[in-house]
């Protein structure tokens, strides 16, 4: 780059500084709990945030009966906006408490006092509900920070020095550091993980990609969306990019959490560019290269100790955690056959991808199926291991019922280290007992189907006959359609069917051929009624005459020669004389040079009119 | 009165006959199946299997049959076999809910991957498909008659609705024709199989002993036969792979005569 328009540059970058403007003011203290519900021993954070105040000063601990609270330490948030032609920047400073109970019971927290610029503010009192320890609602345990863990940001207590200058070595522009809440935990248990990554905010950074992180001997869950914010730490700000994850060890014994890599390209200063005399030079002339550098975590050690066996209940279905059970049925009344859906919600959080469903007892009477299953994650749980899990079972009663069974759910509750059983109670429903199950499952069991048995044992097995159906209608592995009565009747019906079709068509067209031999013979018959009109000349009533015997006597088109036609025809011998007869004078009128003589008599006319109706009729 | 009594004593004769001939065909039937109940009651599982086999090769098939044998060979410790017998007794009556339930707890328990369910299982699963066949086959020719007798027997302008109704009857007879009968899973699953190897089975990419692994299903599972190759049958598993396996440890569903 041009060193003009780096110089250009820094004046540009010197004067935004000016108008950056740090909102120094306390604009808002408040407390808030991270959760308003815990159990005994069970810590909670409470979080204090200034918002628009850097430096305050907040009381180190808090004394409140029942609950120990320490303070754990402080983080800085802060967020750059640009509006009104200037920069305005907003710090929030974020002090945390962590608040262990250490009984049960209803506790109020008091207004905490914060001094920001001289001035106190104070937060408004909160309150804790605190059950017994092995109910209430689960709880995560927070994150400890550890201050003595090599790389892990040092938290500030006091007012943040200011900035060291000089060169920082390539650990501290970026580390990493992954966070376990416990060292000790059980096979089998999901344990949340956070992994941070710090980036020196002078140096830009680009993440390649999400971190890798996974070995042998546990599962990791999906990654959270990291989430960014800064944090002071040696009086230098860093930008700090976090992941959650959950951890679930598969077997017991020392295990080592490797470290979380994420591949990253940080601008880093040019090794030949630290000579700082010339200040644009420093800055911008050598803005430094970017590199590629992996950002590691340190590794970790878990130790991960077996699930007990004693107390282990018999229904154990898998599951560690801290769960609630409830149970609801639809519809409370049921016929005889139709079936009664208990809906049982196991919620709370833990290993739900690795547990069974809760076991139905008191079922007698009731015919049950293998529940459907549907996990649905808690919305605020970016990791899928808070939630609930709903399970719906189809009840079918064998015998009238008054109440359904009881779901029984067990687990391992990894905070009391002992094994918990839930029991739904029972829901009144009224359900008729009836026969109406589907064919062939007559005696069907309501419980799963039986387990293997590896010998036969000769000792009679109470009420397993039972698990024998008693219906054995007729069957075939030939499909349906092609049976022999569903093909012979389809081809019987085909077979009609087609008939018909033709016996339809040929109708239509012997219709078709009689109406047009109808309507020929109406036109031919048009003639005679031309030749009883008294005003027809004799020429013309001989040509008519001519043209309905050769029209009656011809097919339709037919040109042969009229005489030929009358001899060839089927016609008595008698009508066929007078014919010839008619046609004869027909020939003498058309070729006589007297044609006076031949002019027939009303009488003649009658009687050649009728000759030709008897033809006609002779021919039909 | 004498004629009556010899005629009486014909139709005694005859019937006598008749009994003869046919009863050593149904009582073994019944009587195979009240031994196969009786020595299931007493624990006495592999007996009830052998009578109810006994039962089916007598009898012919039957959805209840298979599933009895089905449970005994359970409790007997025969997992593929009975995962095989409830796989005919659900081809034999697709909404058979026990033996479904049955199958699914072996398959659960031997590990064996649900094959993807279709459409077609969902029918099966849920209508009687015989009845889809039968409706829609009476819709098809119902409809065709009255098409015939509308072409034929109405004035041309009063043709035309009842014509798209009887339209209307041939088409909706032949979907539910053709779902009811795309949806039996004899048909759909005529060439399915079942692993009856205790060990499983491996799918081998060529048909050989040293050709490389495709994937190893286990006992129970069930496959798909696309092909018969001597003692080779190349097979689609219940995820889609495919590779060769021996016949030998392969059983169809369909029993071969």
């Amino acid at each position: 780059m041009p060193r003009i328009h780096r110089c250009w540059l820094a004046v540009l970058v010197v004067s935004g500084i000016f108008f950056v403007g740090v909102s120094a003011h306390a604009q808002q203290v408040q407390a808030a709990l991270s959760q308003e519900y815990t159990s005994v021993g069970q810590p909670v954070q409470l979080n204090v945030s200034v918002v628009g105040g850097r430096g305050a000063q907040v009381p180190p601990d808090l004394k409140i009966d029942g609950l120990e609270a320490r303070f754990a330490g402080k983080s800085e948030q802060m967020q750059m906006q640009m509006g009104g032609g200037k920069f305005t920047t907003t710090v929030t400073a974020t002090y945390t408490y962590l608040v262990i109970p250490l009984r049960q019971g209803n506790f109020t927290i008091p207004p905490i006092p914060v001094t920001v610029d001289g001035r106190t503010y104070k937060t408004s009192a909160l309150s804790l509900r605190v059950g017994g320890s092995s109910g209430g609602v689960p709880v995560l345990p927070a994150i400890p920070v550890q201050p003595g863990h090599p790389g892990a940001p040092v938290i500030q207590t006091v007012p943040p020095v200011p900035a060291q200058t000089g060169p920082l070595s390539e650990d501290k522009i970026a580390f990493g550091d992954l966070l376990i809440p416990k060292k000790t935990a059980y096979a089998g248990e999901v344990i949340p993980v956070e992994i941070r990554f710090y980036f020196e905010a002078t140096h830009p950074v680009r993440l390649q990609d999400r971190p890798s992180f996974g070995g042998d001997g546990f599962t990791v869950l999906r990654f959270s969306k990291p989430e960014e914010r800064q944090q002071e730490i040696d009086g230098r700000m860093y930008n700090v990019v976090s992941f959650q994850t959950a951890i679930t060890p598969a077997k017991s014994g020392s295990l080592e959490i490797p470290a979380a890599t994420i591949e990253t390209q940080i601008q880093m200063p040019s090794r030949r560019s630290r000579n700082a005399d010339d200040f644009f030079g420093g800055f911008f002339g050598n803005m430094g290269e970017s590199r590629q550098v992996p950002v590691s975590t340190k590794a970790v050690n878990l130790e991960v100790k077996p699930l007990p066996r004693e107390g282990r209940p018999e229904e154990f279905s898998g599951a560690i955690g801290r769960f609630s059970l409830q149970a609801t049925a639809t519809p409370k009344k049921a016929a005889a056959g139709d079936p009664i859906s208990l809906h049982v919600t196991v919620a709370g959080r833990g290993n739900f991808e690795g547990m069974s469903a809760p076991h139905l007892v008191e079922a007698e009477g009731w015919r049950t199926y293998p529940p459907s299953e549907k996990f649905e994650a808690s919305a605020s749980d970016p990791i899928g291991f808070n939630g609930e899990k709903h399970y719906e079972y189809m009840l079918l009663a064998r015998e009238d019922q008054s109440r359904t069974p009881l779901a029984e759910f067990s687990f391992f509750d990894p905070a009391i280290e002992k094994f918990v059983t839930l029991k739904s109670p029972a829901i009144a429903v009224e359900a008729r007992g009836g026969s109406a199950a589907p064919a062939g499952t007559v005696g069907a069991v309501s419980s799963p189907t039986p387990q293997p048995q590896a010998a036969p044992t000769a000792a009679p097995v109470t009420g397993a006959e039972d698990l024998l159906v008693s219906s054995f209608s007729p069957a075939t592995f030939q499909p349906f359609v092609n049976s022999q009565g569903f093909l012979v009747a389809n081809g019987v019906l085909a077979a009609a069917w087609l008939a018909a079709l033709l016996f339809g068509v040929a109708r239509v067209v012997s219709q078709s051929a009689r109406a047009r031999e109808s309507a020929s013979r109406r036109e031919i018959r048009k003639l005679l009624h031309k030749m009883e009109d008294p005003a027809c000349e004799p020429d013309c009533f001989f040509d008519l005459a001519v043209e309905f015997i050769h029209a009656r006597l011809a097919a339709k088109g037919s040109a042969a020669d009229t005489r030929d036609l009358l001899e060839t025809s089927t016609l008595s011998e008698e009508t066929k004389s007078a014919l010839r007869q008619l046609l004869d004078q027909h020939d003498a009128l058309k070729y006589s040079t007297s044609g006076t003589r031949l002019k027939p008599g009303a009488d003649e006319r009658r009687q050649i009119i009728n000759q030709l109706r008897t033809f006609d009729e002779e021919l039909h | 009165m004498k004629n009556c009594t010899d005629w009486s004593r014909v139709v005694c004769h005859w019937s006598f006959v008749f009994g003869l001939a046919v009863l050593p065909l149904a009582p073994l039937r019944a009587d195979a199946i009240e031994d196969g109940r009786v020595a299931f009651a007493q624990g006495d599982f592999p007996a009830a299997v052998r009578a109810f086999e006994t039962a089916i090769a007598s009898g012919g098939p039957s959805a209840g049959l298979y599933y009895n044998l089905g449970v005994a060979q359970l409790k007997a410790g025969q997992r593929p076999q009975a995962a095989l017998n409830f796989r005919r007794a659900i081809l034999l009556e697709p909404r058979m809910i026990d033996a479904r339930m049955a199958l699914s707890d072996i398959e659960r328990s031997q590990g064996v991957a649900r094959p993807k369910s279709d459409w077609r299982g969902f029918v099966a699963e849920k209508a009687p498909l015989k009845v889809l066949v039968v409706v829609g086959c009476a819709l098809v020719w119902f409809g065709a008659f009255l098409l015939l007798f509308v072409i034929f027997k109405f004035k041309s302008g009063r043709k035309i609705l009842p014509s798209l109704a009887s339209v209307f009857l041939v088409g909706t007879g032949a979907v539910l024709f053709l779902v009811g009968t795309l949806s039996d899973p004899r048909i759909d699953q005529r060439h399915a199989a079942v692993v009856l190897a205790d060990e499983g089975v491996t799918l081998l990419s060529a048909p050989a002993d040293q050709s490389a692994t495709v994937t190893k299903l286990p006992a129970g599972a069930a496959l798909r036969i696309l092909q018969r190759s001597g003692d080779w049958a190349y097979c689609q598993g219940p995820q889609g792979e495919k590779g060769w396996a021996p016949s030998k440890d392969l059983a169809t569903v369909v029993p071969t005569a």
